[in-house]
């Protein structure tokens, strides 16, 4: 009897101990996530506070509440929400990114006006570049190797073909260019937004010039 | 039935064809599945390696009580509010060159929304000159220059290059009144907030860079603009 006694507070005592380790775990591992969330919200802060005492306009890519912001002196000028994002590797530095270079496969190309030949307004149109005419899939390539791949949610058949392109590219053909670039020692540095629709994405190409200034971030989950 | 020796010799040359396709058929299946096997784990380590992952902040989780919590949150506090005190004072202007609207606000609250014409984005090269305009409408934050009742157009040399002609050396050749409408706001670098006359384009960017508003519109913007009133245009 004392045996079975003993064994049994044993095993109970073993009992305690884990659901007590587990709930210490817990406890630390949730203090963290709020420390880290402080730290992050902090530097994301003192970043754009750097960008919004400047007279410039400056946008806001935050990959944890899946929006994107175009601000001026910490107004907000306009907002996208995001539908999905992929990234591979850890998120990018909490630093001020630059905007270097869109990469479009059909770039809208200026019209030119011949002098002389001019035209009445009502064809004015035909010489316009609007909004319209900007591409829907693109990649935007940040200072520091950063690309963000812009794309709208597929809507029609060749969308959802197109998708599958995405997907093979995406899991398919980045691991193994991540790979190469890490042993050239270039960290990659990729993301992929998935927007609503296809005017989302025209008017991000719009909005984002070449040049802009911008943070791109991600609170810790959960 | 007997094959002659010609007809066996073709019979086995053609086996001999088939056999070497087979085997080339073999060889390249093994290649290629070699080559889909090696892709596919170099594939699997990149996807591995590369999952996303989280930030590494450097924070030790046995120093966690030495660090202040409430010192942070405070620190957070200050800085949303500095970055609330440089948001602009009393009324401003926001000009959406995509939509090609105009909005006149004063804190959240939107005092008028007008529909306007931005740039066109069109380019004009000099025919022998070396000379180049891009007609885009500026982006970023500016501030009222100017308030200027019935303005005259002063004719840019582009404005001439643009019609084919030569521009004037004589300045009075190149004052042009009534097609800037009532009022004018300037910001900079010769770009205005002017009236129009043409108002069935508005929406539409067609302009060389200035911002067309309609007359009712233009009367409201004038009158609540003043002199330093900013205007962000993105």
């Amino acid at each position: 009897m004392k045996k079975q006694s003993f064994f049994f507070l044993f095993i109970l005592s073993i009992f305690v101990n884990l659901s007590w380790a587990n709930t210490s775990q817990k406890q630390n591992f949730q203090k963290k996530q709020e420390i880290d969330l402080l730290l992050i919200k902090e530097l994301v802060l003192k970043r754009e506070l750097d960008l919004a005492s400047k007279s410039q306009l400056y946008f806001l890519l935050n990959l944890s509440e899946k929006r994107l912001v175009l601000k001026a002196r910490g107004l907000t000028l306009k907002e996208w929400k995001i539908n999905r994002i992929r990234r591979w590797g850890p998120p990018p530095a909490i630093k001020i990114f630059t905007l270097e270079r869109k990469s479009t496969l059909f770039a809208p190309k200026r019209k030119k006006i011949k002098p002389g030949k001019i035209q009445s307004e009502g064809t004015f149109e035909l010489e316009a570049l609007e909004v319209k005419d900007m591409p829907k899939i693109y990649t935007l390539k940040f200072n520091n190797g950063l690309k963000v791949y812009v794309r709208p949610g597929p809507k029609k058949i060749g969308g959802y073909l197109a998708s599958i392109g995405f997907f093979l590219r995406w899991y398919g053909w980045f691991p193994i260019k991540n790979l190469f670039f890490q042993i050239l020692k270039r960290p990659p540095k990729l993301i992929e937004i998935t927007l609503v629709s296809g005017e989302d994405s025209k008017a991000i190409y719009w909005a984002l010039f070449e040049g802009i200034k911008g943070l791109v971030f991600a609170f810790p989950d959960n | 039935m007997k094959l002659n020796g010609a007809e066996r010799l073709s019979s086995i040359e053609l086996e001999i064809k088939k056999r070497k396709k087979a085997k080339f058929r073999k060889i390249f299946f093994k290649i290629s599945s070699f080559i889909f096997i090696i892709y596919v784990f170099f594939d699997l380590i990149g996807f591995i390696l590369f999952w996303p992952g989280r930030y590494q902040l450097e924070i030790k989780i046995d120093k966690e009580d030495s660090f202040n919590t409430q010192r942070l949150i405070r620190e957070i506090n200050q800085l949303e509010k500095r970055l609330l005190s440089l948001k602009p004072k009393g009324i401003y202007i926001l000009i959406d060159s995509a939509s090609n609207r105009l909005i006149l606000k004063k804190g959240d609250n939107i005092l008028r929304e007008a529909v306007v014409s931005c740039g066109s984005g069109s380019i004009l090269e000099e025919p022998r000159g070396k000379r180049r305009w891009v007609f885009d409408t500026p982006r970023g934050e500016f501030a009222v220059k100017s308030k200027i009742i019935d303005p005259d157009w002063i004719k840019p040399d582009w404005a001439f290059i643009e019609e084919g002609k030569e521009p004037p050396k004589d300045w009075k050749e190149r004052v042009e009144p009534g097609v800037l409408g009532d009022y004018a706001l300037g910001f900079g670098n010769g770009y205005f907030i002017h009236g129009t006359l043409y108002t069935r384009l508005l929406g539409r960017n067609v302009t060389h860079g200035c911002i067309r508003v309609g007359d009712e519109d233009l009367e409201v913007v004038f009158k609540n603009a003043q002199i330093g009133t900013k205007i962000y245009i993105y």
